[in-house]
């Protein structure tokens, strides 16, 4: 018994000591936002994200991040992001984002073990940097169709530059504990399948569950390409192993002066997740042009349909004017006004697009953000 | 005699001045460990090591690179002529990498004496210094006027 003890403690020793000697790079990065809404229809926007007719300062997409990086050999390092969100629910709490081990097989190949972030659009693993893409908010048509931020399991890594271009391929497996707001398009039915009372504010938990996606991109001469995919199961709403499936193409330019970000996805579910996870396509085009430290853009985008016709799928197509600034050489503000078009013909009477409610005219939401890198 | 030796040490002088000279002015020495061996470093090359992309040197060893703050002349030298990229799009890039865990930028010193330091001392090491720093236990791969 008592060895087992000491055991136990050089144990716990010859795991932590080699820690307390590295050396522990910290970094992060932060977006604070204000979003104003102006309807006459006094309806706010994607799940109470912009609330009729007041500046909200408090947004939840606002962020901090705060990255902890260390050795622990030359093969082996270890990651940890402590993240912390704003508004109404999250109140800046900081939570365990990410954390997770990574092997190095070569200079070339890696493991990586523990809470990864998913690669599921072109820009999500780092959707949190803002400093990163040029806009105030990533295109919500697109980035609204998929709440699963992180992978629980395995995700291997292969990176390799030759002749000036770099591939990139990734492939993970693993599970998941997430959090989606309802649809406002299928609130009213969902409530009444499920006798339960959620408002356009109310998140709701669901798992994931054999999770398989790839990852992969070709990048050269300014010029980046990539194209994504995974499969998973879902319970949700008492009901397991429901079907799921995500893809995404998208492409980026960043040369003389010119950027253009592109992304196409398609979301295509089983039965059980018409209300929650409806199919559906999105996508959008941004055309920027950078003039020293200005970099205005602009960007088309919209949502729609997808494989299967469903009525809970949010229909809208949206036009943004965009300008980002450089504050600093690690600080940027940015500036866009987003002109929303929801699709009157939507046949159910909850929300037109992405707004908490019926709507019938064109809004426009505006965004002032900076962000930055620490 | 007297004569002679003050001829040789002034001859030592301008040897020595004749060595030294056109790296002191040279502005931005590229180095490396005394150990790497790696012939025709390019500034394209070079550029490819600092964005992350150049992992190995031709033999398969490991790079090593080291990095200067944004505010040192030779950073700034450094960037402009072989990089080619602003201080702004070098953290946009990286930021992308670093907070995906899919790269990290180039380990950065304080000084120009410590680049030296680390860089004789570190295996398969390169670096970029003002040349005034330079010093034997390097050995210096490019020289950027």
């Amino acid at each position: 018994m008592k060895i087992r003890v000491i055991n136990i403690i050089t144990g716990v020793l010859v795991l932590f000591s080699p820690l307390s000697y590295a050396e522990i790079d910290i970094s992060g990065y932060a977006s604070f936002k204000a979003i104003a809404n102006s309807n006459d229809q006094k309806v706010s926007y994607y799940n109470g994200l912009a609330p009729e007719g007041e500046i909200n300062t408090d947004s939840r997409e606002s962020n901090l991040g705060i990255q902890f990086s260390t050795d622990i050999s030359p093969k082996m390092d270890m990651t940890v992001v402590m993240s912390a969100r704003g508004g109404p629910s999250q109140k800046y709490n900081f939570e365990t984002e990410w954390a997770y081990a990574n092997y190095k097989f070569n200079d070339d190949l890696s493991l990586r073990i523990g809470k990864v972030k998913g690669p599921f659009y072109m820009v999500s693993d780092y959707k949190d940097v803002g400093y990163a893409y040029p806009w105030a908010s990533v295109p919500d048509e697109v980035y609204s169709t998929n709440p699963i931020r992180s992978v629980n399991g395995l995700d291997l890594v292969y990176q390799k530059t030759i002749n000036n271009v770099t591939y990139l391929g990734e492939l993970y497996y693993g599970s998941g504990n997430n959090t989606s707001f309802i649809l406002p398009t299928s609130l009213t039915d969902l409530n009444a399948a499920f006798s339960s009372s959620y408002t356009t504010t109310s998140q709701v938990s669901f798992k994931t569950h054999d999770m398989l996606g790839f990852n992969a991109s070709v990048s050269f001469d300014g010029m980046s390409f990539r194209l994504g995919y995974f499969d998973t199961k879902v319970d949700a709403f008492g009901q397991t192993d429901l079907e799921g499936s995500f893809g995404g193409i998208g492409m980026t330019i960043d040369k003389n002066n010119f950027v253009v970000y592109a992304e196409y996805i398609a979301r295509d579910t089983g039965p059980g997740l018409e209300m929650a996870f409806p199919d559906a396509n999105a996508g959008y085009l941004t055309l920027g042009y950078r003039m020293g430290d200005f970099l205005p853009y602009v960007t088309a985008a919209s949502i729609g349909e997808g494989a299967d016709k469903s009525i809970y799928t949010p229909k809208q197509t949206s036009t943004t004017l965009g300008l980002r600034y450089e504050l600093d050489d690690a600080a940027a503000l940015k500036i866009e006004a987003k002109n929303i078009k929801p699709d009157t013909y939507n046949p159910t009477p909850d929300a037109g697009g992405l707004f908490d409610g019926n709507i019938t005219e064109n809004v426009t939401i505006v965004t002032v953000a900076i962000d930055v890198l620490f | 005699m007297k004569k002679l030796f003050k001829l040789f040490s002034l001859s030592i002088v301008i040897s020595s001045l004749y060595l030294v000279a056109p790296i002191a002015n040279a502005g931005v020495a590229v180095i490396t460990h005394p150990g790497v061996k790696e012939i025709g470093l390019s500034k394209d090359k070079l550029a490819q090591i600092y964005l992350g992309k150049i992992k190995n040197y031709s033999n398969g060893r490991t790079i090593n690179a080291v990095d200067l703050p944004n505010d040192s002349d030779a950073h700034k030298k450094f960037y402009k002529s072989v990089v080619q990229k602003s201080d702004s799009a070098m953290n946009r890039y990286w930021s992308k990498l670093k907070f995906t865990g899919k790269g990290n930028p180039p380990k950065e010193l304080g000084s120009d004496s410590e680049v030296v330091k680390w860089v004789a001392n570190t295996e398969g090491a390169i670096g970029y210094i003002d040349g005034k720093y330079l010093n034997k236990s390097v050995k210096v791969v490019l020289i950027l006027p």
